[in-house]
């Protein structure tokens, strides 16, 4: 049997997310590299697998969502009211409307990391220089990236419903 | 639990834990009795980002949600727009054979 374009084409953004999310993970115990390269794969696997959900929609043409830009707060918005999320704030819904906010944020700061999002309101991105406000020039290897901050019991969460979001796919 | 009690549930959950979630459109389509056939629900919601567009998700059935699950948010305005023009909504959401699911009509 043969497997509809938008299901393959699913299927393998997921697979490079998880791919991605793995190099995230071994980066995360290299002291020695820059963090650009750990929040890079961060944000990879979390804009290829908001991808991989949204090829599910086989009402869209391939083309159309292989090259727009689909929106991880969007995606992570979505994904908490699965029933797969709800697991994580059963019994707790007062719990899920608190943390959704913060939650989407971080998403946000994370997807905000791609150099193509809003490279002149916001050009800090963890793949190419940039010149800040004073005409210094910055490279992303140099830089000390304060957002997103994963050290926060809220990113672990987040993070928890990444992995989550990755393997269950 | 049949399917319609499976949504009934979700959409409460739904409900119980955004306060900003508006109002429920589930679209019934005319195969809706297959199992197979994913639940389909588009959620107006004062809480989600703007993106001008719907942006559908699909999540597979799990044990507790026995059914697939094609999901978008659009804001207030955003629902304005696609009933001035129906043409926004995904192929074969048809408002006229949608039901409407508020707060208070679960």
């Amino acid at each position: 049997m043969t497997e509809a374009p938008t299901e393959a084409w699913a299927r393998a953004y997921a697979a490079q997310a998880r791919s991605d999310w793995q190099v995230y993970k071994a980066l995360q115990f290299e002291a020695r590299q820059s963090a650009c390269h750990e929040l890079h794969f961060l944000q990879m696997a979390c804009e290829k697998i908001a991808k991989a959900y949204r090829l599910r929609d086989d009402s869209v043409p391939l083309e159309k969502i292989r090259t727009e830009h689909v929106g991880c707060d969007k995606f992570l918005k979505n994904y908490l009211k699965s029933s797969e999320a709800r697991e994580f704030y059963r019994g707790r819904p007062k719990q899920l409307e608190a943390a959704t906010p913060k939650l989407v944020q971080l998403m946000k700061q994370i997807q905000a990391l791609c150099p193509a999002i809003d490279s002149v309101a916001c050009p800090t991105n963890v793949e190419y220089p940039w010149e800040d406000g004073s005409g210094r020039v910055i490279a992303p290897c140099e830089h000390r990236f304060l957002a997103p901050d994963l050290t926060t019991a809220q990113a672990r969460t987040l993070l928890k419903i990444i992995e989550r979001a990755l393997e269950r796919f | 639990m049949n399917k319609d009690e499976a949504v009934k549930d979700l959409i409460e959950y739904h409900f119980d834990s955004e306060s900003e979630l508006r109002t429920v459109f589930r679209f019934i389509s005319e195969r809706e009795d297959d199992p197979d056939e994913p639940v389909k629900l588009l959620e107006v919601s004062g809480a989600t980002p703007a993106t001008g567009s719907v942006d559908v998700f699909g999540f597979r059935s799990t044990e507790t949600f026995p059914f697939r699950l094609m999901i978008a948010e659009v804001t207030p305005e955003e629902m304005d727009a696609i009933r001035a023009d129906p043409s926004r909504l995904p192929a074969g959401w048809r408002l006229d054979s949608a039901v409407e699911i508020s707060r208070n009509r679960l």
